[in-house]
């Protein structure tokens, strides 16, 4: 699905704290600069340093999108490094709850990843 | 099914299609409220749901595209585009127009529901529904769901293959599809999502399991995989009801016990918690209904054998002053307190907040003024004031013509309002506020206002006033009131043909109500509407002349007082003298051709009218009365000094007299006001002090 228009992310913060901001679609046709983003910032990320992804200025999300999420969640928690989100719109928790994507309802299986990345 | 059925079904529909149209005009002023999007799709996916249920085959199908497109923009994002809340209000319309014939008779309507579809489609960014692989045929709309079924929950494991999403199916659309079959709780397995560095953006790495309670049986649910059932493992299993009542801690005791594996141990949480919501909690108001809908033929028989009680009770209580007897007349007294509390909860019982029907009205000023290029904004006040379902329903018609008026007389064009210094955008307030037995209802503008000399001159044209008239200006305004009178020149689609004022007065004589106008030319117009609360039992003032009873509203009654004859002008006077004003009077002896010889001391009710105090002299006022209003026969509709009649304790029948036409109709007759100026220089008659109103029967 291309919902129209071009993802953008800003990386700013320090080295402790990393805060890539998002803008635009984050579906399966815009999802390449966040993973690029995501993959350079687990270069770097280890124990006492955290990543926020801030979703202020995403305006869509589809399954691709909440899969790369989980995807990096999982990734920046086996290099000791945390992962978080910010600035949820209402209609992601929603369309990511529909999704089943949601605290205690999405199942990790036995990978675990610490504390869940959709906790609200 | 039964016709109950289908006429429940019917109003539901008709009132969520109500909450549809409310939910969409606030939609296109706030797209992004998430809130909204879901309220239109709830009113949609139950339309749907029930439609399916009951027989509305037609409806059921319709809505179907129209709730998929609603949930893509619920889980999607997809934009609300005014294109699209306008192409969704015409597909209301449309479904509104499918409720009202059988849906065996819906047939000559598929056409135009497929040119309202089209719309759709063309305001919605992608198709209304998710596109098959490889061109295959689409499946069909709306799942052939028929039969009403006790709701079965249904236990869902839905693994796609990786592959899915490059075939451009959209798993989540299907999850979308599921939820609109009933309550969806669902789990997300991503245990197989790999980490960063093997990530592959077109893959499903996702598989669910979900439990759904619904109506609709299994083959719906299937119907949703029809076309990724070769591309993905999908198991549906019924939930049996004894599994749905094993205790709530069984999927830890699983757990502890290891009988499962972990990584199911989420997905029986959450199917236990789903059905726990279903047995209590959060769903029990689905289950066990906090009010009941009751067909409004009921109320109205209830209502009736409640005004035959309060009758009875009359007479009872006539009885059991008389009768001298103690026990008896403690008995009279308990049945009257109880017949009272009766009378008013059964009253409450058809009392409705007239909100409802103010938010119809915003749907049509949306369109009045696109269609005239106006921009209008309508703002409510007031809509939890509530008032007798009679009156809200006959109400609806005269607010239609007050509100088409203002659009289209009242608020000017945008260009002419800001060459005036006035915003744009013109506004319409409706506004509703109890005052005693009374509703006032106020609709107001600020647009042109009326323009009285235009207003008089197409009067004089019409010869509806003499050249030389003298008149105020609420005389002025009245005339508007009159059938065919119209200022306009032209005519337009919305009105212009001078047919609409006549019919708001007339709507209104007939609900015993009044209409004031008052208008400042270039600013305002205001529109107040004087409402009784109900039609059906009022309290009234018993009165008797010449040993026939009439009963006065007590609505209208400020005071009764005696009137004390001057020697020799017996029947002449038309003047008295209330706390130093001048108040014209008829006596119901004359007025009714009621013979013999009145009382020396004769009572003067003296009633408030629109043109001021009026008094009525009757021989004498016998107390209150609850009065249970009864129509008159066809006989009598065209006397309009009388509005109904009501049954006395002892079986006799007394009229309801309507105060404002009666004094209306004298003074005009008699020409009391003109002879007021020439009486009060001989001085009105006497009257003793103005009392209070005696409150026994």
């Amino acid at each position: 699905m291309d919902s129209g228009g071009e993802m953008a992310v800003q990386v700013e913060g320090t080295n402790e704290r990393r805060v890539l901001r998002v803008a635009g679609p984050l579906d399966i046709a815009h999802t390449a600069a966040l993973r690029q983003a995501l993959v350079e910032a687990s270069d770097g990320c280890g124990a006492g340093r955290s990543t926020v992804v801030d979703l202020a200025g995403v305006t869509a999300v589809d399954l691709c999108g909440l899969q790369l999420l989980c995807s990096a969640h999982r990734t920046f928690a086996a290099r000791g490094g945390g992962l978080s989100l910010q600035c949820r719109p209402a209609w992601f928790c929603q369309a990511s709850t529909a999704a089943g994507f949601a605290a205690g309802t999405q199942t990790c299986g036995p990978r675990l990843c610490g504390d869940c990345l959709w906790r609200e | 099914m039964t016709d109950g059925h289908v006429e429940t079904y019917r109003q539901e529909a008709g009132e969520l299609l109500a909450e549809l149209e409310v939910s969409l005009l606030e939609l296109e002023t706030r797209p992004d409220d998430g809130e909204l999007v879901g309220r239109v799709f709830r009113a949609l996916h139950t339309i749907k749901g029930s439609g399916a249920m009951f027989g509305f085959d037609a409806i059921a199908a319709f809505t179907h595209e129209l709730e998929t497109v609603f949930d893509r923009v619920r889980e999607a994002g997809v934009a609300v585009t005014p294109a699209l809340v306008g192409a969704t209000l015409a597909a209301r319309d449309h479904i509104q127009a499918l409720l009202r014939v059988p849906d065996s008779e819906t047939g000559p309507l598929a056409a135009q529901g497929g040119l309202v579809l089209e719309r759709v489609r063309q305001a919605s960014p992608q198709p209304a529904h998710p596109q098959p692989p490889d061109g295959a045929m689409a499946p069909d709309p709306a799942p052939p769901e028929t039969g009403i079924q006790d709701p079965c929950s249904y236990r869902i494991h839905f693994d796609p293959s990786p592959d899915i999403l490059l075939t451009g199916t959209n798993p989540l659309l299907l999850l979308g599809e599921l939820r609109g079959l009933g309550d969806l709780s669902v789990a997300a397995h991503v245990d197989r999502i790999p980490d960063l560095s093997g990530f592959d953006p077109e893959r499903c790495y996702t598989y669910w399991d979900a439990v759904l309670t619904t109506r609709v049986g299994e083959n719906p649910i299937r119907d949703v995989f029809l076309f990724v059932e070769e591309r993905a493992e999908l198991s549906i299993a019924r939930i049996e009801d004894a599994e749905r009542s094993e205790p709530l801690r069984l999927g830890e005791l699983l757990v502890q016990a290891g009988a499962v594996p972990p990584d199911r141990v989420e997905v029986a949480m959450l199917e236990q918690k789903h059905l726990a919501g279903l047995r209590g909690g959060a769903r029990a108001p689905e289950l066990v209904a906090a009010t009941l809908r009751v067909p409004a033929a009921k109320l109205d028989s209830l209502v009736d054998v409640v005004g035959e009680l309060v009758t009875v009770q009359a007479r009872l209580s006539s009885y059991a002053l008389g009768a001298g007897d103690p026990e008896i007349a403690f008995i009279s007294e308990e049945m009257e307190r109880l017949t009272e509390l009766l009378r008013e909860s059964s009253m409450g019982l058809r009392m409705m907040p007239v909100g409802e029907t103010f938010n119809r009205f915003r749907r049509l000023v949306r369109d009045l003024s696109a269609d005239l290029g106006k921009q209008v904004e309508l703002t409510t006040s007031g809509g939890e004031t509530e008032l007798d379902k009679t009156v809200i329903e006959q109400l609806t018609d005269p607010l239609v013509h007050l509100i088409r008026n203002a659009v289209d007389h009242g608020i000017e064009m945008p260009a002419r309002r800001e060459a005036m210094g006035k915003p744009a955008v013109g506004s319409i307030h409706l506004s509703a506020s109890h005052a005693g037995a009374f509703v006032l209802i106020r609709i107001s503008d600020d647009g042109a206002g009326l323009n009285q000399e235009a207003i008089r001159s197409r009067a004089l044209e019409r010869g509806l006033v003499r050249p030389d008239a003298a008149l105020t200006e609420q005389q002025i305004y009245a005339l508007i009131l009159q059938p065919g009178f119209s200022t306009c020149s032209t005519v337009s689609a919305v009105s212009g043909r001078g047919v609409g004022m006549d019919v708001v007065q007339r709507n209104l004589d007939a609900m015993r109500g009044s209409l004031s106008i008052a208008s400042t030319p270039g600013r305002e117009t205001v529109v107040t509407l004087k409402i009784p609360l109900t039609l059906a039992i009022i309290d009234g003032l018993l009165v008797e002349a010449g040993g026939r009873r009439f009963v006065v509203p007590l609505s209208h009654v400020s005071g009764c007082m005696e009137l004390l004859r001057r020697n020799g002008d017996a029947g002449r006077e038309t003047l008295l003298s209330v706390r130093g004003e001048l108040v014209p009077y008829i006596r119901l002896r004359e007025r009714f051709g009621i013979s013999g010889q009145p009382p020396p001391i004769e009572q003067v009710i003296v009633a408030e009218t629109p043109g001021g105090q009026f008094g009525f002299v009757v021989d004498r006022v016998i107390g209150d009365h609850h009065t249970v209003i009864k129509k008159l026969g066809r006989l009598f509709r065209d006397i309009d000094e009388v509005s109904g009649a009501t049954i006395l304790g002892d079986g006799t029948v007394a009229l309801i007299l309507d105060v404002e036409r009666l004094a209306a109709a004298a003074i005009r007759e008699s020409g009391c006001r003109q002879a007021a100026r020439s009486a009060a220089e001989s001085g009105p008659a006497c009257a003793a002090p103005m009392r209070r109103v005696p409150r026994t029967a």
